[in-house]
């Protein structure tokens, strides 16, 4: 091999190898669910804020729902679909409530959310939408995930 | 013959000489009216808005707005105005997970609109019906109450809402209904009644008229009672229950029955299903929704029977039953039939699939349909949702009834309604 075929070869491998270190030292930084409630529910939160659905996902009780992973990839990407009709501008985590006090067990956290109304066809609000309500969190295997009160008042 | 002859020119110079008014002509969905119902929900995140928009192009149109709670206590009410081809807006949101919400108007206020409300939007109110998440529920009612060349000259008018007198309501707005969550969204058009002839204050009586008969609503068998109404006074109409009613032949302000001395006037539903049988015992107007009930999936159904505990004031009047006792069906989607029961005496029921007290109960059957026979007039719907997406389905009524006659009375059956289908 003649020496500027070496060089070549060498810069490509030392590329390579700083590519490798970046991506793992992006993936090192993802953010997911912890021990720590109140840092769980500012995490999620901060996540949707800077349109990181995807990673929000993760924090939701139902991305570690007992299914198979080709129906969790369907949830998700229907959830990716609906989070980002909606998005959200600011958040303030005004109180932490007693643990498993709500009704069901979960814990409740109020919250004051900052966002946009949906898309519907009809004449919509202007302006922000703000919502104050009592969020619901679960701690399951000793990481705090988000439940979704749905429409019906299903707990997902 | 002759004297046959002059009896029934007398009823019929009595029929058109005194006027007319069905309590509503019809209900048919995606139709202007003079009359809206919906149901509201709010807390755990979720808001309700409601939007009114005028479809007149050259009428100032007052419309009176109620808000009652899944009991129908009585809320707040506020009258708006709308300008030709105006559009008007509410937003229902809780203030706590213990049934408190709060009215906020979105309206535009455009091209001089000024949007006068009556009252003070804004200051928390408390319904007595929530669920275990926080969700509070209930309905709100527009009605249609005057009109005008100016929002000044509307408001200050009350020509559909009087205190004796019922005059029908022009068929000037149409009402949408909204649920917002922190994650899911959707709306609906709502339930519009045509020809909306509002009972005024006195509410309605059963008072036999001058040709000395008179048919009764609660089969108490005599035709005497007076069931108050819930109006906020006059020119502010709420809808009372036997407005939700297409009769056969009512003459205000007393009942000319059709169906022979000392029987049941003969009424259906306007609101909801029909049914033919005569009378007040129906032989069940019916409804079907769709449902999926596993772990993925949960379907509500949601139906709202206004004013329904004034119905009790009426005595037997069978169609105060909501969904209790009923004779419901559920299929599976092979056709295959399963049990079903339920109870739930409330104006409005929230009620889930499953196994539960006060719930559907589907045993095995995971998805299908179920057939409801509820008697009293309702609007509902089902709402069937995952962890990622939601959907909302009116009810399918088997039948509607719509008058379309000249209202002669007859020995039994119905003359001036046609069914459809």
């Amino acid at each position: 091999m003649s020496r500027r075929r070496y060089e070549k070869a060498l810069a490509v491998l030392l590329l390579m190898i700083i590519i490798g270190s970046l991506s793992c030292a992006s993936q090192a930084k993802r953010v997911v669910p912890s021990a720590s409630l109140d840092e769980s529910v500012r995490n999620f939160y901060q996540l949707k804020k800077d349109r990181k659905i995807e990673e929000a996902w993760y924090f939701e009780r139902r991305s570690i729902a007992s299914k198979s992973s080709d129906e969790l990839n369907k949830d998700k990407g229907q959830y990716l679909q609906r989070e980002s009709s909606m998005p959200l501008k600011d958040f303030t985590v005004i109180e932490i409530g007693k643990e498993g006090s709500h009704a069901k067990g979960f814990t409740p956290v109020k919250v004051k959310l900052i966002g946009s109304w949906p898309p519907l066809n009809m004449i919509m609000p202007e302006g922000d939408r703000v919502q104050e309500f009592d969020d619901l969190w679960e701690n399951i295997d000793g990481k705090w995930y988000h439940v979704i009160i749905g429409l019906t008042g299903t707990y997902w | 013959m002759k004297k046959n002859v002059f009896i029934s020119l007398i009823l019929c110079v009595l029929v058109l000489s005194f006027g007319t008014a069905m309590a509503a002509k019809s209900q048919i969905d995606n139709v202007p009216g003079g009359a809206a119902v919906t149901y509201i929900q709010a807390g755990a995140g979720m808001d309700a808005l409601i939007n009114v928009q005028s479809v007149n192009p050259s009428t100032f149109t007052k419309v009176h707005f109620a808000v009652w709670d899944g009991e129908s206590h009585h809320i707040y009410d506020w009258s708006a105005c709308l300008t030709p081809y105006d559009n008007y807006g509410v937003v229902i949101s809780a203030t706590d997970a213990t049934g408190g919400i709060v009215i906020n108007d979105y309206s535009d206020g455009f091209g001089g609109n000024s949007v006068p409300s009556v009252g003070n939007p804004g200051f928390p109110a408390t319904f007595a019906t929530y669920t275990t998440s926080g969700i509070a529920y209930g309905y709100i009612t527009a009605v249609v109450s005057a009109d005008g060349t100016s929002c000044s000259a509307a408001m200050g008018a009350s020509q559909y809402s009087q205190a004796t007198l019922e005059t029908e309501a022009p068929d000037n707005i149409f009402m949408r209904m909204a649920l917002v969550s922190s994650t899911a969204a959707m709306a609906m058009n709502t339930a519009m009644l045509q020809n909306f002839a509002n009972f005024g204050t006195d509410g309605l009586l059963e008072t036999t008229n001058t040709l000395g008969i008179g048919c009764f609503m609660n089969m108490d068998l005599d035709a005497t009672d007076t069931f108050s109404s819930i109006d906020d006074g006059v020119g502010n109409p709420n809808i009372d229950w036997y407005e939700l009613l297409v009769t056969e032949s009512l003459i205000l302000p007393d009942i000319l029955h059709n169906s022979g001395a000392g029987v049941p006037c003969n009424v259906t539903n306007a609101l909801g299903a029909s049914y033919t049988s005569g009378g007040p015992v129906p032989a069940g107007p019916r409804y079907w929704a769709r449902f999926n009930d596993n772990a993925d999936y949960q379907t509500v159904l949601v139906t709202v029977a206004p004013d329904l505990s004034h119905a009790p004031a009426a005595g037997g009047f069978d169609r105060y039953d909501h969904l209790v006792g009923q004779a419901h069906q559920m299929f599976d989607d092979a056709e295959v039939p399963g049990s079903v029961s339920t109870v739930c005496p409330d104006e409005v029921c929230f009620t889930n699939f499953g196994a539960g007290l006060n719930e559907l109960h589907n045993g095995s059957i995971a998805a299908g349909e179920v057939r409801l026979n509820i008697p009293f007039p309702i609007l509902g719907f089902v709402i069937t949702e995952s962890a990622a997406w939601a959907d909302i389905y009116p009810l399918i009524a088997e039948q509607k009834a719509i008058w379309d006659g000249i209202n002669l009375p007859v020995i039994g059956g119905f003359q001036a309604i046609t069914f459809v289908p």
